[in-house]
């Protein structure tokens, strides 16, 4: 007998689009004094954000902390909330100073309103379509190479 | 493009933590025009020995460096004696309030530039209508410091921010001058002017008039002092031109 996938848990429809909150995404950069754990940064950003929003304030700004954003190179992660509540959760993170021991300075690098927009603002992505025009310099430049029979390592791929 | 301006960053001589160095690079990194290293004045000599650091530090950055002097004193007496003292020699001239009768002679002061955190170690906010119309009247802008605010927990931080709420609204009324300032002791308590005003902001400020705190405010205060130690303003409305 075929394997049947397992029956999900139903969900609710998707809010009308008049009826769902509007969202900003907001790109933070952290400035630390020390080794920092990506979790305990999350439990200090949260804690700031609690104690400065309170409970009720941290519940309508839609506050979201995005884990799979956090970039640990670049030191840098996107924190949803309503479009209405930006200037209270900036004003929050300027009050995280601390991570245990460490201090920090959690800066706000800019707003967008989608992730992917965020990403290709603050955290320099690129998609395909940003190497459209780039794409004749780049066949160029191999060609170049071969004529001249110079290589540089990893330069172009 | 708009100038931010920080106005009260303490120097490593009298109780920061931070090389002026470190200050300058913070500022450069924060996107400010400039910042006023603010020494807590001993004596004449202390601040002499800050100059000279302070001019030595600016040489080498696009960063506008001023000098300011921050009072911490016990009577009015004492005020005006230090500030007759210091007042020609710095860029700008901040008074640590707490006490009502030191947050109100340095309201009906011109010669003061700014009264900072007028609320500190009180229960109510230090300043009423007759403060704030005198500091109105003498273009004496009332300090919201951000460090304390940063420094606080829970029960405080809350009385802090009550305090800074009503201060708002005598300054709404009153249409008096604010600025926002770090008061930063070390680079980890410098913020960016973009969150010094959201923070204004969260307290019932328009935008608008907290970005004023950060920009033109400061910058309107250093401008008037330059041209009286420069010699170019003589008094109020009257200036050498050209």
């Amino acid at each position: 007998m075929a394997d049947f996938p397992e029956k999900t848990e139903p969900k609710p429809n998707r809010l009308s689009p008049t009826l769902r909150d509007k969202k900003r995404y907001l790109a933070f950069y952290v400035e630390r004094g020390g080794e920092v754990q990506f979790m305990d940064l999350l439990n200090a950003i949260w804690q700031g954000i609690l104690g400065f929003l309170g409970e009720l304030g941290t519940a309508k700004a839609g506050i979201w902390i995005l884990k799979t954003t956090w970039d640990e190179q670049k030191r840098m992660g996107l924190i949803k909330c309503n479009n209405t509540a930006v200037e209270e959760v900036r004003a929050a993170l300027a009050l995280v100073n601390r991570v245990g021991d460490i201090p920090v300075t959690v800066t706000v690098v800019g707003v967008s309103g989608t992730i992917k927009g965020a990403k290709k603002k603050f955290f320099g992505e690129r998609d395909l379509m940003s190497f459209a025009g780039t794409a004749p310099t780049v066949v160029a430049e191999v060609e170049e190479e071969a004529e001249t029979g110079e290589e540089e390592e990893g330069e172009l791929f | 493009m708009a100038q931010f301006y920080d106005l009260c960053v303490r120097s490593p001589f009298t109780g920061g933590q931070s090389s002026l160095a470190e200050i300058v690079k913070a500022g450069e990194k924060f996107g400010f025009s400039g910042i006023c290293i603010v020494d807590g004045f001993r004596d004449l000599a202390g601040l002499g020995e800050l100059k000279a650091a302070v001019e030595k530090a600016g040489a080498g950055t696009k960063l506008d460096i001023a000098l300011g002097a921050e009072i911490r004193v016990d009577s009015v007496q004492e005020l005006k004696k230090v500030v007759e003292q210091v007042r020609d020699r710095v860029e700008v001239l901040i008074v640590s309030g707490g006490d009502y009768n030191i947050n109100r002679a340095a309201c009906e002061d011109s010669r003061v530039d700014i009264l900072l955190h007028p609320e500190a170690g009180r229960i109510d906010s230090g300043l009423d209508e007759t403060c704030a119309e005198a500091a109105q009247k003498n273009s004496v802008a009332i300090g919201f410091s951000f460090k304390e605010l940063l420094n606080s927990f829970r029960k405080q931080r809350a009385k802090i921010l009550e305090s800074i709420g009503t201060n708002a609204q005598l300054l709404d009324k009153t249409k008096g001058m604010g600025v926002a300032v770090s008061s930063a002791s070390s680079v980890w308590e410098m913020r960016e002017p973009r969150q010094l005003a959201s923070v204004l902001t969260a307290l019932g400020f328009e935008l608008s008039s907290a970005l004023r705190m950060v920009s033109e405010n400061p910058v309107w205060i250093l401008e008037k002092n330059r041209k009286v130690l420069a010699g170019k303003r003589i008094t109020e409305g009257v200036e050498i031109v050209g």
